[in-house]
């Protein structure tokens, strides 16, 4: 892995058409300004592991969620047993 | 109005709906769901179906069930978006990943659905410099571990030999 050290208003170049411009620096936090063409794809990482991790979730195996409700046994909350049927 | 999921048919009318203006992370485009509970008497565990897309089916999880201490802390922009200042008056879901191995199952507590249940809009967030992941095994949890003991033996690998 390539570490560098820029500056406030300095840039770097990735390839040929991407240009990441350092806008400003403080202790919590850097802002960057990046140039890139359309098709490329920009996410901040925890943004793709969030939507990943939704996908991922997406529409289990109904035998698989019926297992799991089984074992959220209802949290017997005791002298409260008075079921209406 | 009806929809028609593999959990057979659900009846609901409009305000029961709960919309995320902006969709879920991943999913953009479906900003209606129908939140269900599994259990009649409790919230503990949800499904939480898009109407829109009837494939499109989430399990949701009460994270206070699994964590009582669980402190989901919003930013400001957040509760904006939820029109509240109070976070306390925000319905919290963690998503969970439901594997046909019930020990792999997980539940996302870093990125929860909070809703607020005055408006029924909801967003999906990220919990920055929280201690949550993405990924915490339900079986970590007391409220739900070692739920069946070895029904038919601990190890299921007996098949997989070639």
């Amino acid at each position: 892995m390539l570490i560098l050290r820029r500056k406030k208003n300095e840039s770097l170049l990735i390839g040929e058409n991407i240009r990441i411009t350092i806008i400003d620096c403080a202790s919590d936090g850097v802002r960057l300004a990046i140039d890139a063409p359309k098709q490329i794809s920009i996410l901040r990482e925890e943004l793709s592991e969030a939507e990943q991790t939704n996908k991922t979730a997406l529409s289990p195996d109904l035998r698989s969620v019926l297992q799991l409700q089984s074992f959220f046994h209802h949290p017997a909350k005791d002298g409260k047993d008075g079921k209406e049927y | 109005m009806t929809i028609q999921t593999d959990y057979g048919t659900v009846e609901f009318r409009e305000e029961d709906l709960l919309i995320f203006r902006d969709g879920i992370f991943g999913f953009p485009k479906l900003t209606r769901y129908l939140l269900l509970r599994m259990n009649e008497d409790d919230d503990s565990i949800l499904l939480m179906l898009s109407t829109e897309e009837s494939k499109v089916v989430f399990v949701l999880i009460n994270p206070f069930f699994l964590d009582p201490d669980y402190s989901p802390v919003l930013a400001p922009e957040e509760l904006a978006c939820l029109e509240t200042e109070d976070s306390g008056e925000l319905s919290y879901y963690a998503i969970c990943v439901v594997q046909n191995d019930y020990l792999e199952n997980t539940v996302n507590l870093k990125c929860p659905l909070v809703i607020n249940p005055k408006t029924r809009h909801g967003i999906q967030v990220i919990l920055k410099d929280s201690p949550y992941g993405y990924r915490h095994k339900l079986r970590s949890f007391d409220a739900i571990a070692n739920p069946i003991n070895d029904q038919d033996g601990s190890d299921n690998h007996a098949d997989t030999s070639t």
